[in-house]
């Protein structure tokens, strides 16, 4: 290569503009990068907080779990999700439907009322006796977080 | 370097997706299976019935869901001691007391002792403002229809006859709540149903408000006639009758046990052995209608073995109805009313 030329180059390489030029453009892909890891980061705790996290989990799903139980006698699931303030009432709760023959739950839906600690449910349980259907409408039920689990905690206005 | 943002979020929303999932999420979808809800298990901690009972209702007796007429006024709190408006004058015990051969004392059973403590209970509701002019019902499909005294409060569905006139007096006491269905009854009830606030009818009734509590706010009474047994086969129907007959004693409420006509529960009768020896034991009214049914064809039930059968018509001076469950029924209920108005309730609000 020709002196001039390698001049010209050198020149060119060790500008101060060219330097600063390349240094900017390496700073601002370092700072996107920084950027996009800290959305990335706190997209992600969000999205476990909401998926994970008993705070703002949908309690609905357990009060159904309940009912379900509730309606089979099933005494173990009725006992892991009754709040503490209810435990009393375990084996009462267990006996609702005891012994009863052709017990069905019919359109069940809950929600969570507004993120209340209420959630209400429409649909019934059915009891057949002989030929005649003895109805018991879902209702509003009230839920309590223990320990970041939600749990069923009686009937709610 | 611009995949590197991109590889990180997949690694992220790897990471989400396997570690994340909430351990209640597969338990519902388990139990769901494992459960389902039509399936009937049998709760390890209660007894094992003997028998699954599951009484066929009369078609000829509906049961009438709460109505305009029939259902109690909400709000009706006891705060206040109410005075009764038609209260007759005392009487001596009436002569007539016999049905079908029997002596009102084989089957009103109130002697002296349980007369002096139910005086005292109905006292005790006067305190709390309870109604005397009011009674309830609570109990299962065997009164939880339309044939249960309902007639004695319509004028012209009922004809007593020269035999039976006194318990026109009777009739006039207490009203209203003849007809009234209240919130006592439904079809299916367990003892342990009274105290299940899921058996409360959540129309009338508070969160978590039990049956019983429930019809004493609503109702106010003074009486509850308490019909249980038919559907209890396990071992918890003495104990939840026993806190039923509590619960009533607590509140000032006179509570008249009723023995049944089935034998459901087994042929050992042991349900109205049980209903006998907690009205012996608490020292409170026993109307044993089981004795009274042995002196009726088929023991005065429909086919089914449960419910009671009987005509339409209450016309006490026709021989039919001295052959069927509901007119005997309701005719000894209106004994029972009688002794209990006589002995214990005009007494008391007259003293």
């Amino acid at each position: 290569m020709p002196e001039a030329e390698k001049t010209a180059d050198s020149d060119k390489i060790y500008s101060s503009t060219y330097i600063t030029t390349i240094f900017t453009a390496q700073k601002t892909e370092i700072m996107t990068l920084q950027t996009s890891l800290k959305i990335l980061l706190l997209t992600a705790v969000t999205l476990t907080a909401v998926a994970c996290g008993g705070a703002t989990s949908d309690p609905a799903p357990i009060v159904e779990q309940y009912i379900t139980a509730k309606a089979s006698s099933d005494e173990t699931t009725i006992r892991a999700l009754i709040c503490s303030e209810m435990e009393a009432n375990i084996s009462m709760e267990a006996l609702t439907f005891d012994g009863i023959e052709g017990v069905e739950i019919e359109d069940m839906s809950c929600q969570q009322r507004n993120g209340s600690e209420v959630v209400a449910c429409s649909g019934r349980i059915t009891a057949l006796y002989g030929s005649e259907i003895s109805e018991f409408p879902l209702e509003n039920y009230r839920v309590v977080q223990e320990d970041g689990d939600w749990k069923w905690c009686g009937e709610a206005e | 370097m611009n995949r590197i943002p991109s590889v990180i979020l997949l690694i992220l929303i790897s990471i989400y997706l396997t570690a994340c999932n909430s351990p209640d999420e597969p338990a519902v979808a388990e139990i769901a299976t494992a459960v389902p809800a039509t399936q009937t298990s049998v709760p390890t901690m209660t007894a094992q019935p003997t028998k699954t009972a599951t009484p066929i209702p009369p078609p000829a007796t509906p049961s009438p869901e709460p109505s305009v007429t029939n259902t109690p006024e909400p709000g009706t709190t006891p705060t206040e001691t109410a005075v009764p408006t038609n209260t007759p004058e005392p009487t001596a015990v009436p002569p007539t007391g016999e049905i079908n051969g029997l002596l009102r004392p084989d089957f009103i059973v109130v002697p002296e002792n349980v007369i002096n403590k139910m005086r005292d209970t109905f006292t005790q509701g006067q305190t709390l403002g309870r109604n005397p002019n009011n009674f309830s019902k609570l109990g299962d499909s065997v009164i939880a229809n339309g044939d249960f005294l309902t007639r004695f409060d319509t004028p012209g569905q009922y004809t007593l006859g020269p035999d039976y006139e006194q318990f026109q007096r009777v009739i006039d006491h207490y009203a209203g709540s003849y007809e009234r269905f209240g919130v006592g009854m439904k079809v299916g009830l367990r003892a342990w149903g009274v105290f299940n606030p899921t058996w409360a009818d959540s129309n009338w009734c508070e969160p978590n408000e039990v049956m019983i509590d429930c019809e004493f706010r609503l109702n106010n009474p003074s009486i509850v006639l308490i019909h249980l047994g038919t559907n209890d086969t396990g071992e918890t129907f003495e104990e939840y009758l026993r806190l039923t007959v509590e619960t009533s004693l607590q509140n000032g409420v006179i509570p008249v046990l009723l023995t049944k006509a089935d034998r459901f529960e087994g042929e050992d009768n042991r349900n109205n052995i049980a209903i006998r020896q907690i009205a012996a034991d608490f020292e409170v009214p026993l109307l044993d209608y089981d004795i009274l049914a042995e002196t009726l064809p088929d023991r005065g039930l429909l086919e089914d073995g449960v419910h009671l059968n009987g005509p339409n018509m209450h016309d006490y001076t026709q021989d039919i109805v001295f052959e069927k469950g509901h007119t005997v029924h309701n005719l000894a209920v209106l004994m029972m009313l009688e002794t209990l108005l006589d002995q214990i309730v005009i007494p008391q609000t007259t003293s």
